[in-house]
């Protein structure tokens, strides 16, 4: 019974077996397709080879629409609009600039780039554009397209701040003996999310002479001093001393969720998001002035924990 | 033969396949368990003595950090309360907490009793006892 089944199983399928009409895409001569009916022989010519984009260009899928700059409370997200269609141009990459960052191609592109609020560029991507010629691709424009955030930043307080009040020392000396900055924890303060200080050096300072020509007595300065943090917690640094009069935040890795100046007493509001890379901590730099007139850099070494679970 | 076999196999697939689910089902459990100590463990360090920042600098978990472990354990032990044999509160309050100073960590450690129905039908073995330890620190 099984032998003749399989015998018929065999000759079924030879029967119906035909020759498969296959197309090798891989094939390295192409088809053509031959001309129809209607199209004279002499009038038919070949659609041309494919021509294979050199190593870097690719084909643009998502076409530039605009930029885009969308305010979400504190954040300001600079993003490109794009949308998704195949003109048959193409593209490659120029160059990744970072916020602040300049680049050669820097007013090259057609819409230009953005800057922060605070003066300094957006980061993003130079693209260069092309089109497929009978010559070969041929670079018809550049475009930014630029992807950066920002925390609102109220450049008013940035200046130096104003000469603190007379009463204020004596109240803080008494409070807190310490010449040092002290931490306080910040669930009874409300501060505004106002500002965010780059790590980098401003221009300002940078400008500036020298700024403790003669260093204040041993006894009045305060000390560069190291802390541990919990990444993303919100802490106050307060700065006190009898002879402190004003601060100013100068550079941060973290995120100042408070002014970044202000006078002996008040707190210098931050969190901070990342963690330093291992054996390193980030170094926070500070300008305080003091009441004999002279002014001193301040460091606070910031070493960032994030907790996990551990063996 | 054939039912026969059907018939004396029987009590040994019943036996299997009961204990099967049972283990499949303590498993489920305690990963939960496993899973609401780690929590416990990382929320109870994720805050900072205010006091020892102030003063030195450094990250010392808080002084309440303790209770903040029995508690969060116990709250993510409510959702599987049916399938304990005692409840979250009780679990949580007899569970090992310690808290290093540095680095800062958290440990704990508990043995969870947990129904198993069947092994009591089985094995008259109705109630096992899962032991979790859970390690949280600030690196």
């Amino acid at each position: 019974m099984k032998f003749p089944a399989i015998l018929m199983a065999l000759a079924i399928v030879a029967l119906t077996a035909r020759p498969a009409s296959a197309w090798d895409i891989d094939r390295d001569d192409p088809i053509f397709d031959p001309p129809s009916a209607g199209v004279p022989q002499a009038d038919w010519t070949p659609e041309p080879t494919p021509v294979a984009p050199p190593e870097g260009i690719y084909l643009v899928t998502d076409v530039y629409a605009g930029d885009s700059v969308v305010q979400s409370g504190p954040v300001t997200t600079y993003t490109t609009d794009t949308v998704h269609e195949v003109t048959g141009s193409y593209a490659r990459v120029l160059e990744s600039v970072g916020t602040g960052d300049s680049s050669t191609f820097d007013g090259a592109s057609f819409n230009g780039r953005a800057s922060l609020t605070d003066g300094r560029p957006v980061a993003g991507t130079y693209y260069e554009n092309f089109a497929l010629t009978d010559s070969g691709f041929v670079p018809v424009s550049v475009v930014f397209f630029q992807d950066d955030s920002e925390l609102a930043r109220t450049s008013a307080l940035l200046p130096a701040a104003p000469p603190a009040p007379s009463t204020t020392q004596p109240s803080l000396a008494a409070r807190v003996p310490s010449a040092a900055p002290v931490e306080h924890p910040t669930e009874g303060i409300n501060a505004p999310v106002v500002g965010y200080v780059s790590p980098v050096i401003d221009v300002e300072d940078r400008a500036t002479p020298p700024l403790a020509p003669a260093a204040p007595p041993a006894a009045t300065a305060l000390p560069d001093r190291s802390i541990e943090v919990l990444r993303g917690r919100r802490i106050s640094i307060l700065f006190t001393g009898a002879d402190l009069r004003t601060w100013r935040a100068l550079a941060t890795e973290g995120i100042a969720l408070g002014p970044l100046s202000g006078a002996a007493g008040e707190p210098f509001v931050i969190r901070w998001d990342r963690l330093a890379p291992p054996n390193t901590s980030w170094v926070s730099r500070f300008v305080l002035d003091y009441a004999d007139g002279t002014t001193r850099e301040l460091l606070v070494h910031v070493t960032v924990r994030a907790p996990g679970l551990v063996q | 033969m054939t039912a026969v076999t059907t018939i004396a196999m029987l009590p040994v697939l019943t036996v299997v396949l009961t204990t099967t689910l049972q283990l499949g089902s303590l498993r489920v459990v305690a990963a939960r368990i496993s899973s609401a100590a780690d929590l416990a463990a990382l929320v109870a360090v994720n805050d900072q003595d205010d006091g020892e920042l102030a003063r030195s600098g450094r990250l010392v978990p808080a002084a309440d950090a303790v209770d903040v472990a029995r508690s969060v354990f116990a709250q993510n032990l409510e959702p599987i309360a049916e399938l304990l044999a005692a409840t979250p509160d009780e679990i949580a309050s007899t569970a090992s907490v310690r808290v290093d100073v540095t680095p800062a960590t958290v440990h704990i450690t508990a043995v969870v009793p947990v129904r198993t129905p069947l092994f009591g039908a089985l094995f008259f073995h109705p109630i096992s006892e899962i032991a979790v330890v859970a390690n949280g620190g600030a690196r």
